[in-house]
């Protein structure tokens, strides 16, 4: 090796504009770097995107830091809507969402592939990219709708309110149908694991927040309400006995997503 | 309130009638009635909020949607979706597996209307559930009881302005009107079948007919049929889209227009493997109701005609499995007749858990057969899904399942000679027919092959169970092993290398292997 290929690594921070404007800059370095030489001739690897906290440096590599600019964000997002189409823009949506560091990698190797070969790379699936992509985007598809399904809401006076704790960021993908169910009731879902939240006022659409005081301890609302604990008389009375199956209760409902329902934290 | 008008004796029901045999205690709290009526309840087994998406946003709270939400799960692994209680656990019949039967000395119980209301209201603001699932004991006579099922659903539905899910049970020997009133506000209705077959109804409920049971299911579905006529849908089972304000008298129906019949049809008429039947269905005697029935509901009365529906999500059935000596053959092709000619969304089986100690019932100490009831979903299934007809998947002569591999496969292992299946050419429902491949991974291949050519990599990223599949597909002209295609081969593998716990049901033979049996030629 005469000449050692310098690798790029472009961090963001975990937002999925930081993401999309990450991906933006990864297309004009792609851009710089294949002026004079085939981008296929350089390695698979040479450019790769990581985000949040803890990543670490690497030897042999550009470490850059990329700044979230929402102009180049929504550039990013109009340039895949107009030239891939909406299926694939919701496969990418979905795939902003996971919580894996090194989705932006995965998501910059698939779009390079896709402004290539058009608006149905997405079925070949046989290629490991679009089948990442496919497997990240049913993962956070399938964890928004078990907290469709799980999400609690505690009345407080006034407003109902909700803790949840996932692993992808699924607040974008269930707040429509809460606010269809609820459209005259004031409701907040707090994501504890991403320190945002969404907020709906009665009769309105809803909006996120990351105000910090939207985090709220439930413990003294949810001793005093009445129907928590006839909840917990109704989900114990009506299992039964002579079919008692933990494996399949384990199964149907993983433990990790019981954080906040109140029949399993008795 | 009103009056509750008994149209059999003509006379307005007693308020009070001890049922005999009954503990009737007086001043319960909600919760104490709450623990008696759903612990009454559990044993229905349909917890399903699907069959019907109504949009939100309308005077009062909910929404459902077309596809059912589970929102908790018990320690049995059972779904619980909706407040599934009864409205009274009271109850004029004696029928024998049945904890609330007149001769049983539990505490009885019975909600008033209001009480279910505040619950299902205040549970399905806080997310605990998609909606309510009511069934009653019988007190005083059906149409009484299913009077005060009304009064509940009512209350729900017109004053308290709630969207979301209702299952309502109907009971046998209801009156038509009651049956159509109660349609219109409810999403799903079922009458439970109760024991598979007239004979064991008769020795096992005495109070029940199987032709009362069968009549209110015909109404029901004759219900349907002409009510979505009305609204221009000739489809019966396509789940409906209703709209926020359906319960307000004055929505007017909206016409729903180039709907055609037949899109999701599942039958496997296109595909090579489907075995050309004679046209008659196998339909057991005792479930076509060969007698006309006098009223029907012209699903076009005064509500028929405004934007709701008459049971929008359908109307299913349960029928109780081990509690009397049917065999699969016959379960399965009931079901089958059910789903033809009564249009039924889902037949339920429920495995019999002994409750009662009964000369007439299987002894106390019965294991519930969980895993016949399982084959039997499974096989309910192939019926639904995957174009299969009963008297493919069993016979007179070979009535039951082989609990040891599923249906499917067992099928399979019985017609070795359509195997093994390219799965790079084959059609769809081809597809669909062999072991391992379901219809997500069945569409998933249709769609990547288009673009790409097909490996035994990709397949199983696709999610094909190749540990099945295996035996019975090629890709690009080559299997994954070199594998005998010898019946008994493949069965000791399919058992040995999936489920080597579960017991043998019909004694394996054991031969000794020879090295054919490996391919060493």
């Amino acid at each position: 090796m005469s000449e050692t290929q310098t690798h790029y690594i472009l961090h963001c921070d975990n937002s999925i504009d930081g993401l999309l404007t990450a991906l933006f800059e990864a297309f004009a370095l792609k851009k710089k770097l294949t002026a004079h030489t085939a981008w296929e001739s350089l390695p698979a690897d040479i450019i790769s995107i990581v985000c949040g906290e803890g990543s670490n440096y690497s030897l042999f590599s550009t470490w850059t830091e990329v700044t979230t600019d929402e102009r180049k964000a929504l550039l990013t997002v109009q340039t895949i809507q107009k030239r891939l189409g909406m299926r694939i823009y919701d496969a990418v949506f979905h795939v902003l969402c996971h919580f894996d560091p090194s989705r932006g990698t995965l998501l910059f190797h698939f779009l390079v592939k896709a402004f290539q070969t058009g608006p149905r790379t997405i079925d070949r699936l046989a290629d490991p990219h679009v089948m990442a992509m496919m497997e990240y985007d049913r993962k956070v598809s399938n964890e928004a709708h078990f907290f469709i399904e799980l999400t609690r809401f505690t009345a407080l006076p006034g407003t109902l309110y909700s803790r949840i704790a996932p692993k992808c960021t699924v607040l974008p993908f269930i707040c429509d149908h809460f606010v269809e169910r609820y459209y005259h009731e004031n409701f907040i879902i707090y994501d504890e694991t991403h320190h945002i939240a969404a907020i709906h006022k009665a009769d309105e659409e809803w909006f996120l927040t990351d105000d910090p005081s939207m985090d709220v301890d439930l413990s003294q609302f949810q001793d005093a309400d009445p129907f928590t604990s006839l909840w917990g008389v109704f989900f114990d009375s009506v299992a039964i006995r002579q079919r008692r199956n933990i494996r399949c209760q384990n199964t149907m409902l993983p433990k990790w997503y019981r954080k906040h329902m109140e029949e399993f934290s008795r | 309130m009103e009056h509750f008008f008994d149209s059999h004796t003509n006379t307005l029901a007693p308020k009070q009638t001890p049922v005999h045999g009954a503990v009737i205690q007086e001043d319960l709290s909600v919760e104490q009635k709450l623990t008696i009526l759903s612990d009454a309840a559990k044993y229905d087994v349909a917890c399903t909020s699907s069959g019907v998406a109504r949009k939100g946003r309308g005077q009062g709270m909910g929404n459902t949607q077309a596809s059912g939400i589970c929102h908790t799960f018990g320690s049995d692994g059972r779904c619980i979706s909706l407040l599934k209680i009864l409205l009274s656990n009271e109850c004029i019949y004696d029928c024998k597996y049945c904890q609330n039967r007149s001769s049983n000395d539990v505490l009885r119980a019975t909600f008033t209307p209001d009480e279910v209301c505040t619950l299902t209201l205040e549970f399905y603001r806080r997310g605990y559930i998609e909606g309510l699932f009511l069934s009653s004991g019988v007190l005083h006579n059906p149409n009484y009881t299913m009077e005060r099922i009304y009064e509940v659903l009512y209350k729900l539905r017109i004053v308290h302005r709630f969207n979301g899910y209702i299952h309502i049970k109907g009971i046998p020997g209801v009156d038509p009107v009651l049956l159509e009133q109660i349609g219109y506000l409810c999403d799903r209705m079922s009458v439970n079948l109760e024991l598979p077959t007239a004979k064991s109804l008769s020795e096992l409920a005495p109070n029940k007919t199987r032709q009362a049971i069968l009549k209110p299911m015909k109404h029901i579905q004759v219900g349907i049929h002409n009510n979505r006529l009305t609204h221009g849908i000739t489809n019966m089972k396509q789940s409906m889209l209703m709209e926020a304000d359906a319960y307000d008298a004055s929505t007017p129906a909206k016409p729903i227009l180039g709907m055609h019949s037949g899109a999701l049809t599942m039958r496997a008429a296109d595909s090579s493997l489907s075995v050309v039947k004679a046209a008659k269905p196998y339909a057991p005697e005792d479930v076509s109701l060969t007698e006309q029935t006098e009223t029907s509901i012209s699903g076009q009365t005064a509500y028929g005609t405004t934007g709701r529906y008459f049971v929008p999500a359908g109307q299913s059935t349960q029928m109780i499995i081990g509690g009397s000596k049917e065999t699969d053959f016959e379960l399965l092709s009931i079901t089958q007749a059910l789903y033809q000619s009564f249009d039924l969304k889902r037949v339920f089986f429920s495995a019999y858990v002994p409750l009662n100690d009964d000369a007439a019932l299987p002894s106390l100490d019965t294991k519930p057969p969980l895993l016949r009831e399982h084959r039997l979903y499974q096989a309910d299934w192939l019926l639904r899904f995957y174009g299969f007809a009963a008297d493919e998947l069993l016979s007179e002569s070979k009535p039951f399942f082989n609990e040891q591999i599923d249906p499917k496969c067992d099928w399979a292992l019985r017609h070795l000679g359509q195997f093994p299946i390219e799965v790079s050419k084959a059609g769809y429902y081809e597809l669909l027919r062999i072991p391992g491949i379901g219809v997500k991974s069945a569409r998933r291949i249709v769609q990547t092959r288009r673009e790409c050519t097909l490996d035994y990599q990709v397949l199983k990223k696709l999610g094909v169970v190749l540990k099945r599949a295996q035996y019975f597909i090629t890709c690009n002209g080559r299997m994954l092993h070199h594998i005998p295609m010898n019946e008994r081969f493949i069965t000791n593998q399919l058992i040995y290398s999936e489920k080597p716990y579960l017991p043998s049901t019909d004694g394996i033979q054991y031969v000794q292997p020879t090295l054919f049996d490996y391919g060493m030629h």
